[in-house]
């Protein structure tokens, strides 16, 4: 498993990782879980989902209660907004992944996956 | 846990898998993990002749890439073991002989890339479970 540094191949790694040759249908399959994760729905959940939401501007930016009661929800929306963001996160799509992997091999071991 | 379960559907585009707590197979860990990177290491192409690559999760935290290969020049034997390490502050890329640096940019988005088809495929090839429906799909390879 030695490896001096002066043979390392940088040319292997997934920093050049070519998808010419994967099955298409499954580089399809992976750009539409992509492309639904970045849709607008999924983006910026509407006001009854539990996520919360965070509205872009108030309704009408020159009425100062309306623009105060606006800033309020917004402000209890964050905790929400800011974990749904979170859940976006390329970490959190890795990590759920891997969950997911060890859940399927527990199953076939006969483990509980905690 | 619903909640979390809700999640993990949204981040992965499916529902995440149950495990039945019930053995069914007489494969162990090590067998999976090496059943799992036979298709991992095919999933960046032509695999160059005379290499051997391997592309796994280890853990829950873990991803190894693994290739070797006989250099012509030299005809020594060439290893290079890559680990990816999942962090609370980004992927830790760990090679023998390297600094330890944070995976950012082109790669990290052709590593997430990776980890989805590697999910897409092991799940439905091997687990014969479909990502998508989290349906049992048969029949399975384990």
């Amino acid at each position: 498993m030695s490896l001096p540094t002066s043979e390392y191949n940088p040319e292997i790694s997934p920093g050049t990782i070519s998808l010419a040759d994967a099955d298409p249908r499954d580089v399809v399959r992976a750009a539409e879980d992509l492309t639904w994760q970045a849709s607008p729905e999924y983006i910026a959940p509407t006001a009854n989902t539990e996520q919360g939401y965070l509205p872009t501007q108030p309704e009408s930016p020159d009425d100062p209660d309306i623009k105060a009661a606006t800033y309020d929800a917004i402000d209890a929306a964050k905790p929400g907004a800011e974990q749904f963001e979170q859940q976006r996160d390329p970490l959190a799509v890795m990590q759920a992944i891997s969950d997911n992997l060890q859940t399927l091999r527990a199953g076939v071991l006969g483990e509980e996956n905690n | 846990m619903a909640f979390f379960k809700k999640i993990a559907n949204l981040i992965t585009g499916g529902p995440a898998p149950a495990s039945s707590g019930a053995r069914r197979s007489k494969y162990t860990r090590r067998d999976l993990i090496r059943l799992e990177s036979q298709i991992g290491g095919k999933l960046f192409g032509v695999i160059p002749k005379g290499h051997r690559r391997e592309f796994f999760c280890l853990d829950s935290h873990t991803w190894v890439w693994h290739e070797e290969w006989k250099d012509p020049n030299s005809h020594k034997r060439v290893v290079v073991t890559t680990r990816y390490e999942i962090t609370d502050n980004g992927v830790l890329k760990v090679q023998e002989g390297q600094p330890y640096k944070y995976v950012e940019g082109e790669e990290l988005t052709n590593l997430l890339w990776a980890m989805h088809l590697y999910y897409e495929q092991v799940a439905r090839q091997i687990y014969g479970y479909d990502p998508k429906t989290g349906k049992q799909l048969a029949p399975y390879v384990v």
